[in-house]
């Protein structure tokens, strides 16, 4: 039995989506896609401004995860809905709903819906699933 | 090209040989990815909280798996890439709208990776408020250097031309 319930709110955590992060974000994802660091190419892309790639939300919400769930909190599922963009010059944040636990070949599995959102509304719309660390799950 | 022809169907299912990695996963790499998120769990770096965990030992951020395939920017290397016969005409911009990833388990410092793709789904031409195009799905599969699933990934993407054809 975990101490989480389906329903427990997790406490909202945010980032600021500066320049610098997101030059420290194409040096953290190895990703160079001219979209996010080139201001032009994004905007010839449709897109307002420099946005957040992809990794940069994983590792997000990696980090969320284990803030809410425990240092050994590990994650075995993620899915990552990209609704909008998450644009440089705004807030970045995680609200997120335990949707239930289990049981599943021996390991105690955490299910949450969590939702990234910035001042426009929500842009992101996550899945995850977690292992519970022994001492939490009991 | 409104729908999908022979030879895009063709594609779909056609795996990768397994490609070693540019890099063995390691602890600078992590670093740059905690420092990007403000990510403070001591487990990545701090043998001794790894023992007391049942985790072991210590692991790279587990949401870091995709990024220890990503290419050298230099030099160019070839690499056998799952979509390199995707021609989707004029469609020259990308944008990722879905991601899956599932973990088998924690990929340890010095752990040296090979990868396999494959495209699994192609859509037939949508228009988006972004511009015309395919949604297009791969998945890549990791195996460590035990020849063990480590974790998969599976990523859709908008290939596509912008509305107003301005860029």
């Amino acid at each position: 039995m975990s101490s989480w319930s389906e329903g427990d709110m997790l406490p909202t955590i945010s980032l600021d989506l500066t320049l610098r992060r997101a030059i420290q974000s194409v040096a953290g994802t190895r990703d160079y896609y001219p979209v996010h660091h080139d201001e032009r190419a994004a905007k010839e892309s449709g897109a307002e401004g420099i946005f957040f790639n992809t990794m940069f939300l994983q590792g997000f919400v990696g980090r969320a995860v284990c803030e809410w769930f425990g240092n050994d909190a590990f994650p075995r599922r993620l899915e990552v809905a990209m609704r909008g963009s998450n644009y440089v010059g705004s807030t970045l944040t995680a609200t997120g709903v335990v949707a239930g636990t289990r049981e599943e070949d021996g390991r105690s599995l955490l299910d949450a819906d969590v939702t990234l959102s910035t001042e426009d509304g929500p842009t992101t719309e996550v899945k995850v699933t977690v292992q519970l660390p022994p001492e939490a799950a009991k | 090209m409104p729908v999908l022809t022979e030879t895009h169907r063709a594609l779909i299912g056609k795996e990768t040989a397994h490609q070693p990695l540019p890099e063995a996963v390691n602890i600078a790499m992590a670093r740059h990815w905690c420092e990007m998120v403000e990510d403070a769990n001591p487990i990545y770096f701090d043998e001794e909280c790894a023992r007391d965990s049942w985790l072991e030992e210590r692991f790279a951020p587990p949401t870091m798996l995709y990024t220890w395939r990503m290419a050298p920017v230099w030099p160019e290397r070839e690499e056998e890439s799952a979509l390199s016969g995707l021609e989707l005409e004029g469609c020259t911009l990308t944008l990722a709208v879905n991601a899956v990833q599932e973990y088998e388990q924690p990929l340890r410092y010095g752990d040296t990776l090979t990868v396999s793709s494959k495209i699994s789904a192609i859509s037939d031409e949508k228009t988006t408020r972004l511009g015309t195009g395919h949604f297009v799905t791969t998945t890549d599969t990791f195996r460590n250097q035990r020849d063990e699933l480590v974790g998969i990934h599976s990523f859709t993407l908008f290939r596509y031309k912008p509305a107003g054809g301005e860029a």
